[in-house]
C-alpha cells in the first residue's frame, strides 16, 4: 500500500518536524528535513505494509537526514535557538524548561527520548527504527531520564522506579 | 501529569512551516530542489588556507572564510585548538552563479557572463574554472535536473595550488543519504574531474 503523499504530508509533517528539530535544534534545517523526507516518500518505489509502517519509515528517514545535517559543516543560517524558543507558545513555563533541557541532552539521547515520549514507541520499536539493539536503547533512555531528573527535579517523574520502560 | 504528557505538551508547540515546497502530484523530474546548500564534503583543517580574517575574543579564535558568491563560513576554535562551531552565515545572500532569462541560461562568475544554454543537460555539466590570486582553482559545474532550464543545479569546488582539494558544495540538487546526488550531470562531472567527493 502507499497513501497519497499530500495526505501523508498533512498528517505527519508536524511529527517529522518535531523529530527533526529535536536533532537539528534549528527550525530551518528541520523544515528542510521534512520536505526532503516527503519528497523521498513520494518518489520511493516501495510497498508499505500499513500506515504504521509508513510512519516508522518516515521517522527513520527524517532522523537519518537530520543526523546527517547536524554533522555537516554547511548549515543553514537560521534563527538562534534561544530566539526561536521565544517565538513558541508554551502552555506552561515548565514546558519550555522541559524542551530546553531535552535539547541540551546529547543527540543520541534526544532521539531515543523523543521516539519514546512523543511518538510513544516501545524500546523494541525504537531499536528497530534506529537499527540498534534494545539494550542500547534502554541504556540511552535510562541515562537521558537520569539527566532530566537531575535538572528538572520534581518536574520530571522517576520513570525507572515506576518501571515504565 | 506523566512524563509523556509533559513531553508531548512541550513538543506539541513545534509545527512545520505552513507552506512546504511541495507540488502535489508532481513527477520526480519536476520537483523543485531546495535552494539550501547541501554539503558535499569539507575538511575543516584545510579550510584554514582560505582564512581571510582572524580575531580573538574570550579565548575563542574566530575565522571567517569567503566562499563562492557571498557565502561565508565561520569557524570558532578554542584555546586548545578544538573547533567549537562551524556555521554558515549569510546564505540567504548567496548569489546564484546562474540566471535564466528569455530562454537563455547565463553563467555569471568572476566578472564573466557566459551564455551556457546549449552547454547544459541532464547528463552533461557545463564546466568552468578560474584561479584566484592565491593560486587556488575554483571549479563550477552547472547542469539540469529536468529538461526545463529553470530546474538547474550547480556545484562549486576549490582546489589548492598544490592540487589538494579544499572543499566544495552543491546547490539545487537532491542529495542521497550516502552523500551522492540524484543529478547525473554532477556525478559524471565529478568523476571526470576526479573530484573526491
Amino acid at each position: 500500500m502507499k497513501i497519497d503523499t499530500g495526505m501523508i504530508a498533512e498528517k505527519y509533517k508536524n511529527s517529522l518536524f518535531s523529530a527533526a528539530f529535536s536533532i537539528c535544534r534549528n527550525a530551518a534545517d528541520a523544515d528542510d528535513v521534512v520536505q526532503d523526507t516527503l519528497i523521498q516518500y513520494h518518489t520511493a518505489v516501495k510497498e508499505f505494509e500499513s500506515e504504521e509502517h509508513i510512519r516508522a519509515w518516515l521517522l527513520r528517514v527524517a532522523i537519518n537526514k537530520a543526523k546527517n545535517l547536524s554533522l555537516s559543516v554547511f548549515r543553514k543560517a537560521g534563527v538562534p535557538l534561544e530566539d526561536y524558543m521565544d517565538t513558541l507558545v508554551f502552555e506552561t513555563p515548565e514546558s519550555r524548561g522541559l524542551m530546553e533541557e531535552v535539547l541540551k541532552l546529547p543527540e543520541k539521547y534526544r532521539i531515543v527520548v523523543h521516539l519514546f515520549y512523543y511518538e510513544e514507541y516501545s524500546v523494541k520499536e525504537i531499536a528497530e527504527i534506529l537499527h540498534t539493539g534494545e539494550s542500547n536503547v534502554k541504556v540511552r533512555l535510562s541515562r537521558a531520564r537520569k539527566k532530566l531528573k537531575e535538572v528538572l527535579q520534581e518536574a520530571w517523574e522517576d520513570d525507572d522506579e515506576s518501571g515504565k520502560i | 501529569m506523566t512524563n509523556r504528557e509533559k513531553y508531548k505538551q512541550a513538543f506539541s508547540t513545534l509545527h512545520a512551516a505552513g507552506s512546504i515546497s511541495w507540488e502535489e502530484g508532481a513527477k520526480k523530474s519536476t520537483f523543485r530542489p531546495r535552494r539550501r546548500l547541501a554539503p558535499v564534503a569539507l575538511c575543516a583543517a584545510l579550510l584554514l588556507a582560505l582564512c581571510v580574517s582572524v580575531y580573538a575574543y574570550g579565548g575563542i579564535t574566530k575565522r571567517i572564510f569567503g566562499w563562492g558568491n557571498n557565502l561565508e563560513i565561520t569557524q570558532e576554535t578554542d584555546a586548545e585548538g578544538n573547533t567549537v562551531s562551524i556555521t554558515i552565515l549569510h546564505t540567504d545572500a548567496l548569489t546564484d552563479p546562474v540566471t535564466v532569462t528569455d530562454g537563455k541560461m547565463i553563467f555569471i562568475v568572476n566578472g564573466e557572463a557566459i551564455d551556457i544554454t546549449d552547454q547544459v543537460s541532464q547528463t552533461e555539466a557545463f564546466h568552468y574554472e578560474y584561479t584566484d590570486e592565491e593560486g587556488s582553482t575554483h571549479l563550477w559545474l552547472v547542469g539540469l535536473n529536468s529538461p526545463e532550464l529553470e530546474n538547474y543545479g550547480y556545484a562549486m569546488y576549490i582546489r589548492a595550488a598544490d592540487g589538494t582539494w579544499l572543499g566544495g558544495c552543491s546547490a539545487r540538487v537532491n542529495c542521497k543519504p550516502d552523500g551522492s546526488t540524484e543529478a547525473e550531470w554532477l556525478e559524471r562531472g565529478r568523476a571526470e574531474l576526479k573530484i573526491p567527493w
